[in-house]
């Protein structure tokens, strides 16, 4: 009896070294994502372009002969969960690397525990502009940029909009970005001698935002900035048809979010945002496509902008680390900030990144879209 | 002035809804002296099955009305079971944690099958907007207030006039008295929920197309139901009615003015009156002999 129990628990240690042994044959890069929430939609297309970017590189044999691991958390759009999973990524699996989120509170909260931790960090998706200069000050930045920043994405709608519009309204929504929106653009507006006619602040989940619109419709706007995710978009034009108020609508690339695109033609036509890419561009941009299509997203309209943006970020990183010769965070950061020829999907970024510039995109790399009968249609102003 | 307009509609129509959700916390508060803390969790249900039937199974609209009503009057019956009826024996309160975790199982459950996304419900009367002295009206919107109406009135007819309907009166009144006329009070407390739980999806499939379809929609509807029926007075289904609808109102009112205050304001009218009248706006005085 005695001997079957020394046999069955020696066969467990065997059994154990066995799977410790595979998992430390892997780079571990912890994903911090929305799968939940009101940031899914968008936190989906942020897995399935890194998905596409590590299955890409695993299938060629890894970085540095290591298979790439992402460890996945669900964040639900949620600060508190953010950090709580950031915590459990660094301390517990002991990750590589970061790589997330979609919300700009989020990353904002727990960028301090990855400088600390010297963990390098790319952030493909969550778009405030302070997230790349919270550490620009100190000897080592550790936080990077893949996504559009709201610095460029504001400044690429409001040179627009200030030639187009009379009198420019925003509404904004009760979270980080949000708020750090309404901030950029209250700045950028500035700059250009506008001030905005009305500002109104609306909560996630909303759907009924008459009562906003009714105060921009009686300032006057002809123009309405939105600052906020797909849904409430969406839930701000079919608002607008009840009040019988037909402004343009303009904003970030979260007027590509798939629930805009759900809105019927007659109420997203004509509205404008931000992107920098689309799956026609390129061959790599097409390429990658088609396996959306196939694995993720089998019909129906979706943002290849995020796609695009996220698989950039992953391949920034993974480019860095084996460039880095080692897992040491340090010298994947110096990497990274080092990065030079990047070939990204629709084009190569000569050298990206610099001490006092951690963004892949500057204003000049992006440009307007319109609706237009359901499909986005580039602007040329 | 077509501001105060859009609130009063949009108000009363999501007072309806209110109203409907209230009435089933009554319905069974009365009979049972305990109510369904996930009952916002089954409109979401009973909004998400209809949907499944109109848009995924193509079938007509009052089909899948009916359908989402007999889903979740069905998980009403499954919770009476389950969830209530076991718990009484052990601990008097614990229906109250054993109907949060049934909630909270059914959220989970139903993010699985739908995906978390808002989904938009298309409005079977189409989403052009009425114009009614200068305020935009979803169709919809009349629907639901008109639906609300007709159900509540056929409730209280039921309740008054069958059989059925006055047994359900008796058990709510004095359960051993009841079961001592013949009544079979056990059958009576699964009805009282299988009707509550059918309200609930009834008021989830109806408000959806104008909210959309989503797996978080209904903590916040419940909540905002539960105040009604304690603001009306949870014993009886007229102060529920009325609860649901002033809640709603305010609420709206309120929306247009400050959109901020939104929320604060259904919980501030909650406080307020219940500072006044304890027992709700139309609770019968307690009487006492001491």
């Amino acid at each position: 009896m005695k001997a079957r129990v020394v046999f069955v628990v020696f066969l467990a240690m065997l059994l154990n070294i066995g799977t410790v042994a595979l998992a430390q044959e892997g780079i571990k890069i912890g994903v911090d994502t929305p799968l939940t929430g009101s940031g899914a939609t968008p936190g989906h297309l942020l897995l399935w372009g890194f998905q596409i970017a590590v299955d890409e590189v695993n299938a060629k044999g890894g970085v540095l002969g290591k298979q790439i691991i992402p460890v996945v958390r669900d964040d639900e759009s949620q600060v508190q969960k953010s950090i709580s999973n950031i915590k459990e990524l660094v301390y517990s699996e002991k990750v590589t690397a970061m790589f997330g989120p979609v919300n700009s509170g989020n990353a904002m909260a727990f960028a301090p525990i990855l400088q600390q931790e010297r963990i390098p960090f790319v952030v493909p998706v969550a778009t405030a502009t302070k997230i790349t200069q919270l550490y620009q000050n100190e000897a080592k930045n550790y936080v990077f940029r893949s996504a559009l920043p709201d610095n460029g994405q504001v400044q690429r709608m409001v040179a627009w909009g200030v030639k187009k519009f009379k009198k420019i309204g925003l509404a904004v929504d009760s979270t980080g970005y949000g708020q750090f929106g309404q901030q950029n653009l209250v700045e950028e507006l500035k700059n250009k001698s506008v001030t905005p006619a009305e500002i109104v602040k609306f909560n996630m989940g909303d759907t009924d935002m008459t009562s906003q619109l009714g105060k921009l419709k009686a300032a006057g706007c002809d123009g309405v900035i939105v600052y906020t995710l797909g849904p409430e978009i969406a839930n701000i034009l079919r608002s607008a048809e009840k009040i019988d108020y037909h402004p343009t609508f303009f904003g970030p690339w979260t007027f590509f979010h798939n629930e805009v695109g759900d809105v019927p033609a007659r109420l997203s036509n004509g509205a404008v945002g931000v992107l920098s890419s689309t799956a026609e561009d390129s061959d790599k941009a097409r390429e990658i496509d088609r396996k959306m299509r196939e694995k993720y997203v089998k019909e129906g309209f979706y943002p290849f902008t995020f796609v695009a943006v996220s698989y950039e970020g992953a391949m920034l990183l993974f480019d860095a680390i084996a460039r880095a010769g080692s897992l040491d965070g340090e010298n994947i950061r110096d990497a990274l900030e080092n990065t030079t020829n990047f070939k990204g999907v629709t084009k190569t970024f000569a050298k990206p990144f610099s001490k006092e510039k951690h963004e892949l995109y500057g204003p000049d790399d992006m440009f307007l879209s319109m609706w237009k009968d359901g499909r986005p249609v580039q602007l040329k102003d | 002035m077509e501001m105060i307009v859009q609130a009063l509609v949009s108000g009363l129509a999501m007072g309806s809804i209110y109203a409907l959700i209230a009435i089933g916390f009554s319905i069974t508060w009365n009979t049972t002296k305990s109510l369904n803390f996930g009952q916002g969790e089954f409109l979401m249900v009973g909004a998400l099955v209809g949907l499944s039937c109109y848009l995924t199974f193509h079938l007509p609209f009052v089909i899948s009305v009916l359908a989402a009503v007999g889903v979740v009057g069905l998980l009403g019956w499954l919770l009476e079971r389950l969830a209530i009826r076991p718990i009484r024996h052990l601990v008097s309160f614990g229906w109250v944690m054993s109907t949060i975790g049934v909630g909270i199982i059914l959220k989970n459950a139903a993010m699985l099958v739908w995906g978390t996304n808002q989904i938009t419900f298309p409005s079977p009367f189409g989403d052009q907007v009425v114009r009614v002295f200068g305020a935009g009206i979803y169709p919809q919107e009349i629907f639901v207030i008109a639906i609300s109406m007709a159900v509540l009135t056929a409730l209280d007819l039921f309740q008054r006039k069958t059989i059925i309907g006055k047994a359900l009166l008796a058990t709510a009144c004095n359960r051993e008295w009841a079961s001592l006329m013949g009544i079979d009070v056990n059958k009576m407390i699964v009805l009282s929920f299988m009707v509550s739980s059918g309200l609930a999806a009834l008021g989830g499939v109806i408000v959806a197309p104008i909210t959309t379809a989503w797996v978080l929609m209904g903590s916040n509807l419940g909540l905002k139901a539960f105040c009604a029926a304690v603001l009306g007075g949870v014993e009886s289904s007229r102060g529920c009615i009325a609860g649901g609808v002033l809640l709603g109102v305010t609420e709206f009112l309120i929306a247009s003015w400050r959109p901020d205050l939104r929320d604060f304001s259904v919980f501030a009218l909650l406080i307020v009156i219940l500072a006044l009248k304890p027992r709700g706006l139309f609770a019968a005085p307690k009487v006492e002999k001491v």
